[in-house]
C-alpha cells in the first residue's frame, strides 16, 4: 500500500507539474492575446475619441453654417504657404466649388463669426487665402458701438496685433479697450458686420490728426481648421426655418 | 543634364509640398524649413552652375505657383543661388555632408539678404525677414540641421540627380 501511495504521489506530482507547465503556456498565450486585444481596444478608443471630438467640431460648424443667410462654401484648411515670409494658407475648395478671387473668408470660433481673410488665388480644387494678419491685408472697418471708421491692416506676422489706422483722434474718448471692431462693408469686398477683433490698445500722438488702434483678432489662427467662403455673386440660399 | 534638372525639380516640388503640409506644423515661430533651397543647393553643388540655375528657375516657378509670392520672385532668387553654388562645383572638391549644411546655411542667409533687398524696392508686395527675429533663426537652424539629412537621402538617387560625367561622390 505504501509503495502504491508513493507511486501515486510521484505520478500525481509529475502529472500536476506537466499540467501546470501546459497551463502556464496556455496562460502566456492567452495573456499575449489579451494584451493585443487591449492594445486594439485602446487604439479603437483613441480613434473613437478623435472621431467624437471631430464630430463636435463639425456639428458646431454645421450649426453656424445653417445660421448664415448668404451663400457660402465650407472648406477645410489643408496647408500653408511654403515660404516663411508669406502668410497665406490653402483650403480644399477651388473654382470647381464656386470659389473665386476676392471672396471673403470667415470662420466660427468660440461662438463668434470672425473675419479670416480673402481668397487671393483660386485653383480648380484648392485656393489660397490671405489672412487678416498678412501685411498686404486691408479692410474697411468700424467700431461696432461708436461706429467710427478706419482701415484694418495686417501686421505681417501671426500673433502680432492687427492695426486699425486712420481713426480720427478727436474720437479717442469714445473708443475704449475691448470695443469690438467689425467690417464696415465699404469697398465691396467684405460684407458689413463681420467681427474682426477687439481693441487692445489705443495709440496716438499729439501732433497727428488720426490715431491707431491695436486689435486682438477674433480668430485664433493656431487652431483654425474650417472656414466659410462667402459668395455674394449668387442668390442667398432659401432656408425652410 | 535635362534628366538631372527634371529629377531635381520633381524632388524640389515634393519638398515644397512637404513644407506646405507637414513641416509648418512641426517648426515653431511659423518658420518653414526650405527643402526646395536644399534640393537646389544639392543639384548645383554636384552638377555645376548651369544645372543649378535651371533647377533653381523651374523649382522657383513651381514654388511661386504654390505660394502667395509674386510670380518670378523665387525663380529669381533660386537662379542666383543655383548659379553661385554651382561655381563651388568647379572650385571645390569637398564631398562632405556637413559641408553641404554649411553651404545651405550660407544660401539661406543669401536668400534672406536678397529678400530684404527686394523688400526695399517692392515694399508692400515682398515681405522681408527680420534679422534677430526668432522666425529667421528657426528657418536658418532648421535648414542647417535638415541639409545633411536631405543630402544623404538625395545621394540615394544619385543616378538620376547627378550627372555621371561630373560625379565626385
Amino acid at each position: 500500500m505504501g509503495i502504491r501511495n508513493a507511486v501515486y504521489a510521484v505520478t500525481s506530482f509529475t502529472t500536476q507539474t506537466v499540467l501546470s507547465v501546459q497551463e502556464l503556456s496556455t496562460l502566456r498565450k492567452e495573456y499575449s492575446e489579451l494584451t493585443d486585444r487591449i492594445t486594439r481596444y485602446e487604439d479603437l478608443e483613441r480613434t473613437t475619441t478623435e472621431i467624437r471630438q471631430e464630430n463636435i467640431r463639425l456639428r458646431e460648424q454645421l450649426g453656424f453654417s445653417s445660421t448664415l443667410n448668404v451663400n457660402h462654401i465650407a472648406a477645410e484648411i489643408t496647408g500653408r504657404d511654403p515660404q516663411t515670409v508669406f502668410s497665406a494658407f490653402s483650403i480644399n475648395k477651388g473654382s470647381d466649388s464656386g470659389v473665386s478671387v476676392d471672396m471673403p473668408v470667415i470662420a466660427f470660433q468660440n461662438g463668434v463669426q470672425g473675419l479670416v481673410g480673402k481668397i487671393i488665388h483660386a485653383g480648380r480644387r484648392e485656393s489660397l487665402v490671405m489672412p487678416v494678419y498678412d501685411i498686404n491685408f486691408f479692410a474697411a472697418a468700424r467700431c461696432s458701438e461708436s461706429r467710427y471708421e478706419g482701415i484694418v491692416n495686417g501686421p505681417g506676422e501671426l500673433g502680432q496685433p492687427l492695426r486699425m489706422q486712420f481713426v480720427r483722434r478727436m474720437f479717442r474718448d469714445e473708443i475704449k479697450p475691448d470695443d469690438t471692431i467689425i467690417t464696415s462693408g465699404m469697398g465691396g469686398v467684405y460684407p458689413a458686420g463681420i467681427t474682426i477683433g477687439k481693441v487692445s490698445e489705443i495709440l496716438y500722438r499729439d501732433y497727428e490728426s488720426s490715431m491707431e488702434l491695436e486689435l486682438k483678432s477674433s480668430i485664433d489662427f493656431t487652431r483654425l481648421e474650417y472656414v466659410f467662403v462667402i459668395d455674394f455673386s449668387a442668390e442667398p440660399e432659401q432656408s425652410d426655418g | 543634364m535635362a534628366k538631372n534638372v527634371f529629377s531635381a525639380v520633381l524632388f524640389a516640388f515634393a519638398g515644397a509640398l512637404i513644407q506646405s503640409t507637414i513641416l509648418f506644423r512641426i517648426t515653431p515661430y511659423n518658420a518653414v524649413p526650405d527643402l526646395v533651397l536644399i534640393v537646389i543647393v544639392f543639384s548645383a553643388f554636384y552638377n555645376g552652375s548651369l544645372t543649378g540655375q535651371l533647377t533653381g528657375f523651374f523649382s522657383g516657378i513651381l514654388l511661386d505657383l504654390l505660394s502667395a509670392s509674386p510670380l518670378g520672385l523665387n525663380a529669381l532668387v533660386f537662379v542666383i543661388i543655383g548659379a553661385l553654388v554651382g561655381l563651388l562645383h568647379e572650385a571645390l572638391s569637398i564631398n562632405n555632408l556637413f559641408f553641404g549644411a554649411l553651404i545651405c546655411t550660407t544660401a539661406t542667409l543669401f536668400k534672406v539678404i536678397f529678400y530684404i533687398g527686394l523688400h526695399q524696392i517692392f515694399t508692400q508686395s515682398i515681405p522681408a525677414y527680420i534679422f534677430g527675429d526668432p522666425t529667421f533663426f528657426t528657418e536658418l537652424i532648421s535648414n542647417t540641421i535638415l541639409a545633411p539629412v536631405v543630402f544623404f537621402l538625395l545621394k540615394k538617387f544619385k543616378s538620376i540627380l547627378i550627372d555621371q560625367t561630373t560625379e565626385r561622390l
